[in-house]
């Protein structure tokens, strides 16, 4: 485990969480000898416990005593960034597959497993991740650019991303229109925004609604 | 006239039924002697004295004399001839007659049978010519008495000779040939002398065999070589051709014993000594009627010749050991016969309590017929039921393992997935161009792989187990192991939905005999059902614990589960067929549950606990001796 744990600190790790013990053998010997590194847990609680962050992707048992895959995933979903999930099952379980597909589950694969598919799934999983990571990543450094803006720039900024005119946002704000554009252009030089369209999709990553009765996106 | 008409009252009764005291109760006959003086009567035979039938024949007169009349004075007198007689003797008796009697004045005379009379005859009455006489004799006399001695009376008893062919010729059929045994004194001869000739007149085809005047020796040869059609007639010797004499008896006895033929006889004296019986003359009453014939005569009444029918002085009696012997049928035997030594028969003897006990055999016969029978259907039915049995229960384990087949399912696909990614890795392995294989890891990994694979097939044997259709067996037992194969069946199912099954097995408990897959299947049923009590419950009351226990050399086995409990009215319901709260199934688990353990002599029950939930359990006796 303390290597695994060393190991986890390097790359991308898999998350084995399965109570069968051949099983869960079998499986890490799979991902290992891919050149996955791997870490094991015999049930939901104990991965709980431990709750592994950075890069990597869970392979979890679907069928355990105590928390069940399910629950373990439902909590993981509740996280910022919560890891790609390939579920493995003894029994094809539509209803919980569905379930575990909407909770973003990447893959639900029926034991026994075909070692390559599995390991393609695994390999899809980390893709996953990665993605996410990185789009976590930027929200991340969006939401600090955001923090710089002060609230009137955020005034402006709702209003502009919802494809008003400076003369509609004046109008809307009180103010002259250009002091609209002072402030816009303040905006997209903290948030580093490039383009109008980098503008509105950046909004979009932060979550900020448009303001305004905008059927106009484009300003 | 009235003493006379009451005379002749008790004369024409039946003989062989009058009664003495009837007589006695007569009024007396009044004595025409001279008051005060004794009237004599002398009774004079020819014969042997010790002769049986004689001692019969004088008894019966002499009593019947005395009944009547108490004073009358009897005196006897034999001659003895048979064994006797030589030369001059027969005169010198009646010289010492003379002599002895020269002062007695006799009365009446009564003399039994011919040979006396031809006695007297000869001497022209001598020494009592004069006197009144009355004779006895069998049929008629054969000589003529007339002149000799005129005013002699008699009494004639019919011949039985007649009826005793007839009756011997009823019960012996085939009878052609008769054997005459009797002595060879010249008395004995002359008595005898003419029964060929009375038997031919009786049935002409009548053989006679005339073994008289024969040796004992020679007589008992040939009654032992008789042909089958042959009888004997046994007319005691009394001497036999070498002077050998012959008491009362003997010579019945020894023909009776070597005989190869029926042995009959004519009088009564010497029957039960082995001759069948027949119509049979009673000496006794021969002789009371004489007596009576005499007291008339002492009386004065005149009396003719009196002529007895054979009916009044005898008696049809059988010897039954001999009729037995001769294998002649009583059905036979004419009405009225009387049938003498039995042997000692219950049927006989006891008739009610007989007829009773064999009722109540017979009662009980078939009540033990009627019970056999019912087992004997109790036993098809029983059968029939165990059949019902083994097919219900197979289809109710087939149901349950339904009902398990998703969750055995995953218990199967477990050491599967197992073997499949260690199998991948293998492959792995083997495909990189890697110098060095890590030798040791393949040998984990495939000892692994066979790890799973036997761990496969457990769960293949435990399910085909209860899936195979199978008779009742017995075999030992322990209900522990047999608890946990069963909970192990149904953990991957427990466990997808959460629920917890605990075993608190007791250590050391005795075995059970019984039927492995069959109790299986009842333990089976209470963890479904168990299950199902608990699987809409919050996630703490979620578990079932199996509890093994034994008590006063009963195992038992029991479910607890922490559900809502069976509802008081339906704790009794639960067991009846087709009882069921499930959507599915046809409710005939428990029921089946309930054959199998009474059919190992079980108990089985379900109550509530008192912390909620219920609880089922069943008992089993334990294999008695037997330690685990």
């Amino acid at each position: 485990m303390s290597s695994q744990r060393s190991q986890s600190t390097e790359g991308p790790v898999v998350h084995v969480v399965e109570d069968d013990e051949s099983s869960r053998t079998a499986t890490a010997r799979l991902l290992k000898t891919a050149g996955r590194a791997v870490r094991v847990y015999q049930s939901a609680a104990e991965f709980l416990e431990e709750m592994p962050a950075g890069p990597g992707c869970i392979v979890l048992d679907l069928r355990m005593p105590g928390p069940s895959g399910l629950d373990l995933q439902e909590r993981l979903a509740t996280a910022e960034a919560p890891m790609s999930v390939v579920f493995l099952t003894g029994h094809g379980d539509i209803s919980k597959s569905v379930r575990a597909m909407k909770n973003g589950a990447v893959d639900f694969l029926t034991k026994p497993v075909d070692p390559e598919v599995l390991l393609e799934a695994v390999g899809r999983a980390l893709d996953k991740d990665a993605e996410n990571r990185a789009i976590h990543e930027r929200r991340q450094i969006l939401r600090a650019r955001y923090e710089r803006l002060t609230p009137r720039e955020r005034e402006v900024l709702a209003h502009v991303i919802s494809g008003q005119l400076n003369k509609q946002a004046a109008f809307d704000l009180g103010t002259t229109e250009h002091t609209i554009k002072v402030h816009r252009h303040r905006v997209m030089e903290k948030l580093e925004a490039g383009s109008m369209a980098d503008l509105v999709r950046m909004a979009a990553d932060l979550g900020i609604a448009p303001i305004g009765d905008g059927d106009d996106t484009k300003g | 006239m009235v003493l006379a008409a009451l005379m002749l009252m008790a004369l024409s009764a039946p003989v062989g039924s009058v009664p003495r005291p009837s007589v006695a109760t007569l009024p007396q006959v009044p004595q025409p002697a001279v008051e005060g003086e004794q009237q004599a009567v002398l009774i004079l035979a020819g014969d042997d004295p010790t002769q049986l039938w004689l001692q019969d024949i004088v008894r019966g007169i002499q009593e019947s004399i005395q009944a009547e009349n108490p004073a009358v004075v009897v005196f006897q007198e034999f001659l003895d001839t048979p064994r006797f007689e030589r030369g001059s003797y027969i005169e010198d008796v009646r010289s010492w007659l003379r002599l002895k009697y020269r002062d007695q004045e006799i009365e009446l005379l009564v003399l039994v049978g011919q040979d006396v009379v031809d006695f007297l005859a000869r001497g022209r009455g001598e020494p009592w010519a004069g006197v009144p006489m009355l004779y006895g004799e069998m049929g008629t006399l054969t000589i003529d008495i007339s002149q000799t001695l005129p005013g002699i009376s008699g009494v004639a008893f019919e011949d039985t000779l007649p009826s005793t062919v007839n009756l011997l010729k009823t019960i012996l059929p085939g009878t052609n040939r008769v054997a005459l045994v009797y002595g060879a004194s010249p008395l004995e001869r002359a008595r005898i002398s003419d029964w060929t000739e009375r038997l031919r007149k009786i049935d002409p085809r009548l053989e006679v065999q005339d073994l008289g005047g024969l040796k004992m020796a020679d007589i008992l040869h040939q009654v032992a070589h008789l042909p089958e059609d042959a009888v004997i007639l046994n007319l005691p010797v009394q001497v036999d051709a070498a002077g050998e004499r012959f008491g009362p008896r003997r010579t019945c006895e020894l023909i009776a014993e070597v005989a190869s033929r029926p042995l009959f006889q004519l009088g009564m004296q010497e029957f039960g000594c082995g001759s069948i019986g027949g119509v049979l003359r009673n000496w006794e009453q021969f002789g009371r009627v004489l007596g009576q014939q005499a007291i008339k005569r002492l009386s004065g009444q005149s009396t003719p010749l009196l002529t007895v029918p054979v009916a009044q002085y005898t008696s049809l009696l059988f010897d039954a050991r001999q009729l037995e012997r001769w294998g002649i049928d009583e059905r036979l035997l004419p009405p009225g016969s009387e049938v003498r030594f039995r042997s000692p028969s219950l049927w006989r003897d006891y008739r009610p309590q007989v007829i009773g006990a064999l009722a109540v055999a017979a009662l009980q016969a078939l009540l033990i017929g009627g019970l056999l029978f019912e087992r004997r259907r109790r036993r098809r039915a029983e059968l029939e039921s165990r059949q019902h049995l083994v097919t219900m229960s197979h289809l109710d384990r087939r149901a349950a393992m339904g009902q398990l087949a998703t969750s055995l399912a995953h218990e199967l696909n477990q050491p599967l997935n197992a073997i499949l990614q260690n199998a991948g890795v293998l492959q792995m392995l083997l495909t990189t161009k890697s110098s060095a294989l890590p030798l040791g890891e393949i040998r984990d990994i495939v000892s692994d792989i066979r790890k799973d694979d036997m761990r496969a097939s457990e769960v293949i044997r435990r399910m085909r187990g209860l899936l195979q259709k199978r008779e009742l067996q017995a075999q030992p037992i322990d209900v522990n192991e047999l608890s946990e194969d069963t909970i192990a069946l149904v953990r991957p199912d427990a466990m997808s939905r959460d629920i917890r099954i605990e075993l608190e097995s007791t250590e050391g408990l005795l075995p059970i005999r019984g039927d492995r897959v069959h109790l299986q299947q009842v333990l089976l049923n209470l963890l479904l059902n168990g299950m199902e009590a608990v699987a809409s419950m919050p996630s703490d009351r979620r578990s079932l614990v199996v509890r093994t226990s034994q008590n006063n050399g009963t195992v038992t086995l029991a479910v607890k589960d922490a559900g809502v409990g069976i509802s008081a009215d339906r704790v009794t319901e639960i067991f009846e067929p087709f009882y069921t709260t499930k959507g599915e199934g046809m409710g005939m688990g428990l029921t089946i549950a309930l054959s199998i353990v009474e059919a190992h002599d079980g108990r089985m029950s379900a109550e509530n606990n008192a912390d909620g939930g219920a609880t089922v359990w069943f008992s089993v006796p334990a294999v008695p001796g037997a330690q685990s």
